[in-house]
């Protein structure tokens, strides 16, 4: 399973060398095929990030520690 | 009427003027600053004209003799001299001219002090995760750049300051959201400062070295979206990163869903496609090998059988060098055997005629016979003229020998 704490870019720069990885057959078979359910895996987990739609926003006073509000636009 | 002293007419006199606060709007003659903390000019119009005062520090922007300017000051006279100056609080450049030839000042200054430097630019985090906004709640700017951003990505969390962005307290506002934002744990992708269009006076907060040095002190990337395309502002060209518009830092900011979108489907069969690539290879390499083995197994089956056949031959020429060698053998003993018997036999034949040979020559027989051999000194004397009268001589008969003493010859 792909961590939540994953960010986006760190799983993108993941599923990048993997597949680079995969193309230049360094790996064995074994190997790339656990390396392809990883990728399979990121791009699922991406997928699913990118159809997030909300965006949310938290307002923070300038001088304080306090949250004044929080929405999701 | 009280009598009063200088000192106390001076302390009376600012005592009454000191409630008038006042706005003065005026041109600047005879700038001067004495030891780097005292500011001295006079403001005038036509007819008229006041001194003025204020500390250095409280110099937000650049002035110099004929800039127009505002300012908001107290009056009162100058406990010394008793002569009247007004006591500056803030002053702001006005008008287009005196705000272009302020900003073209301070742009001289900051720049020689390498805060526009390219080299220094940092770059935004391609998927940004953690952003920081500072803006004013009601404006465009702030809607326009969410909207933008909820149109190309999701899942953003965009720590958001408001700010007044135009007017006394916007500069100061500024600065501190800068430091509020600068500061959060765990850090931001970057921080995006943005406002719409409007006129030099009115993105003044975003043309002042205070906001700029926030900026530049900054410990992430900030992304600057002030105004519209044409106006460049301080602000700006300090950023990290200048975004035409509040759409614009929402583009350079964050990837579009859609292209990625793709993006990812495209690597998802790219991975397949090399995943099956790799797959088919292995396969052929497989079939490859096996047929190699199967090429090399009867390759050996053939040598195999080869040196079976070869070594049968062999086998069978040795059994037959063997039985030709044993009966050379058997023949050579045979006559090996002959022989010897016929030489044995001749042998003892000449022995036996060699030992009657010898029986007749036996000196003992001779002896027998009424003969004797005489020696001298163990050698036989074969003529009586070798020997002397007096020489001693055996004389060996057939039954033993005597001594015995020559007495003359005869």
């Amino acid at each position: 399973m792909v961590k939540s704490k994953l960010t986006f870019g760190a799983a993108m720069e993941e599923l990048e060398k993997l597949t680079t990885k995969l193309e230049s057959s360094e790996v064995d078979l074994e190997e790339g095929l656990k390396q392809y359910q990883r990728g399979l895996e990121l791009v699922a987990y991406l997928k699913g990030r990118l159809a997030e739609t909300e965006n949310k926003v938290q307002e923070i006073n300038r001088k304080f520690k306090d949250v004044l509000d929080e929405e999701t636009v | 009427m009280e009598n009063l002293s200088v000192t106390d007419c001076v302390k009376s006199l600012n005592g009454l003027l000191e409630t008038q606060v006042v706005s003065v709007e005026g041109e600047v003659h005879e700038f001067a600053i004495n030891q780097g903390k005292f500011v001295f000019f006079k403001l005038k119009d036509e007819q008229s004209s006041v001194e003025c005062f204020l500390f250095a520090w409280q110099l937000k922007v650049p002035v110099e003799d004929g800039m127009m300017v505002r300012v908001l000051a107290t009056p009162g006279l100058y406990q010394k001299t008793g002569r009247f100056r007004l006591l500056i609080e803030r002053i702001e450049p006005i008008g287009e001219g005196a705000l272009r030839r302020a900003l073209a000042l301070l742009r001289q200054r900051l720049s020689s002090e390498g805060l526009f430097e390219v080299s220094r630019k940092r770059s935004v985090p391609r998927y940004p995760e953690r952003l920081g906004l500072i803006a004013s709640r009601e404006s465009a700017a702030y809607s326009d750049f969410l909207k933008v951003l909820k149109h190309r990505y999701g899942g953003l969390e965009i720590i958001f300051t408001h700010v007044a962005v135009q007017g006394t307290e916007a500069s100061r506002q500024i600065v501190e959201a800068f430091q509020r934002l600068s500061h959060l744990q765990p850090p931001l992708d970057a921080i995006v400062i943005t406002r719409g269009g409007g006129s030099l006076e009115d993105l003044q907060a975003f043309n002042t070295e205070e906001v700029a040095r926030a900026i530049f002190a900054c410990s992430v990337p900030v992304v600057s979206a002030v105004g519209h395309e044409r106006d460049i502002t301080i602000a700006d060209e300090v950023a990290d990163v200048r975004a035409s518009t509040p759409s614009n830092a929402a583009e350079l900011l964050v990837p579009d869903r859609l292209a990625l979108q793709r993006q990812l489907t495209s690597s998802h069969q790219h991975l397949q496609r090399t995943v099956k690539h790799r797959l088919s290879n292995d396969a052929a390499s497989v079939q490859q090998q096996s047929a190699r083995l199967v090429n090399i197994f009867a390759r050996l089956r053939l040598r195999i059988e080869i040196s079976i056949t070869k070594f049968g031959s062999i086998a069978r020429s040795f059994q037959e060098h063997q039985l030709v060698v044993m009966n050379q053998i058997n023949g050579f003993a045979q006559d090996l055997q002959r022989s010897w018997n016929e030489r044995q036999e001749l042998f003892s034949r000449k022995l036996k005629s060699q030992e009657s040979l010898l029986e007749a020559v036996n000196p003992g027989r001779v002896l027998a016979r009424g003969f004797s051999i005489v020696r001298q000194a163990g050698r036989v004397v074969k003529s009586s003229k070798r020997l002397t009268v007096g020489a001693l001589i055996d004389v060996t008969l057939a039954d033993g020998t005597i001594e015995s003493k020559v007495t003359g010859h005869h």
